[in-house]
């Protein structure tokens, strides 16, 4: 069922807010973008399905993490951009506390089972 | 011969017939613009591109389905709050204007009574940006009691400006009537104002956790 390289879509859904967070940390950006930069980061290995991007944004500026605001793309269309907030910066702080814990546990035990 | 315009427009209407609102449907549209784009500077023609990129985005009937999944809907409770909310503001603005215009004839009490509609609007408008700097208290009874509190410190204001300080300034007394309606009005939109923020800095809470 899985490839090694597949990653399973729970873990997918459970890093998108976190990732959406930290790139829109670098700048404002705009949907096809952020999922243009996760899919080249990850390898091509963490892969949404385009349109399931727009409904996770949308939740995350309800939530009052992120801003949107309609601008020009470089052909002078119609484009909606987004950008962190203030409670969006809180939130990637914890973010990262958690998967930094749970990355050193994962570790941790890792190592342990080679001594 | 294939025409992309033509087929964004029947797209759209897919999309529309499945129930995607104009603004959700203006960003999709966006989004298969850059990738059609994208995909016809790789050498694709733009059908097999546009083929390409509508298969990415998913199903018009999936889609409809997440993104309906992601509008807020309001709580029974919040929407009783916000109606008593309305009510009592609408309240104060009718005694208030009443009692502003009619009864105190002071430059002052006018004034006075002026900034009180005035703040208990802005407060009314503002309930949910009010919310982050109202603590989010977790337990519900904990939270009543923080409301509770909160609405007896501003009875307590509304008692002192009624009997010490309207007394002393200038003006007839007549204004009875409306002056115990106000008193009454504007802790209870301001309390109901607080509940709301309080709940809201609570929601607010759980969602971040």
């Amino acid at each position: 069922m899985y490839s090694a390289s597949m990653i399973p879509k729970e873990l997918v859904a459970a890093s998108a807010e976190p990732l959406i967070l930290s790139l829109l940390e670098h700048g404002e950006s705009y949907g096809y973008a952020i999922i243009q930069e996760i899919r080249a980061r990850s390898a091509d290995q963490l892969q949404w399905t385009d349109g399931m991007l727009y409904p996770v944004l949308h939740r995350m500026e309800d939530k009052e993490l992120i801003s949107s605001r309609w601008g020009k793309s470089e052909t002078g269309r119609k484009r909606k951009y987004y950008c962190l907030k203030q409670d969006g910066k809180k939130a990637l702080k914890q973010h990262v506390s958690q998967w930094t814990l749970v990355n050193s546990v994962l570790t941790g035990l890792r190592k342990e089972q080679y001594v | 011969m294939f025409d992309l315009e033509q087929a964004i427009t029947t797209w759209r209407k897919q999309l529309s017939t499945a129930g995607i609102k104009r603004a959700d449907l203006a960003e999709l549209e966006s989004h298969l613009r850059d990738h059609v784009l994208e995909e016809i500077r790789r050498g694709l023609t733009p059908e097999r591109a546009f083929a390409a990129a509508i298969a990415a985005l998913g199903q018009p009937k999936v889609l409809s389905r997440e993104f309906a999944s992601a509008t807020r809907v309001r709580q029974p409770r919040e929407l009783l709050l916000l109606t008593l909310c309305a009510l009592a503001t609408a309240g104060v603005l009718c005694l208030g204007g009443a009692a502003a215009f009619f009864c105190y004839t002071s430059p002052v009490d006018r004034v006075v009574m002026t900034l009180a509609v005035l703040c208990t609007v802005a407060v009314a408008l503002m309930g949910r940006r009010f919310a982050r700097f109202v603590p989010a208290i977790p337990g519900l009874k904990k939270r009543l009691l923080a409301i509770l509190l909160g609405a007896g410190a501003f009875f307590g204001l509304a008692t002192i400006y009624c009997q010490l300080i309207a007394h002393h300034l200038p003006g007839p007394a007549e204004g009875f009537l409306p002056a115990v309606g106000y008193f009454c009005m504007v802790p209870t939109a301001l309390g109901f104002c607080l509940i709301l923020a309080f709940e809201h800095a609570a929601s607010r809470a759980t969602h971040a956790s």
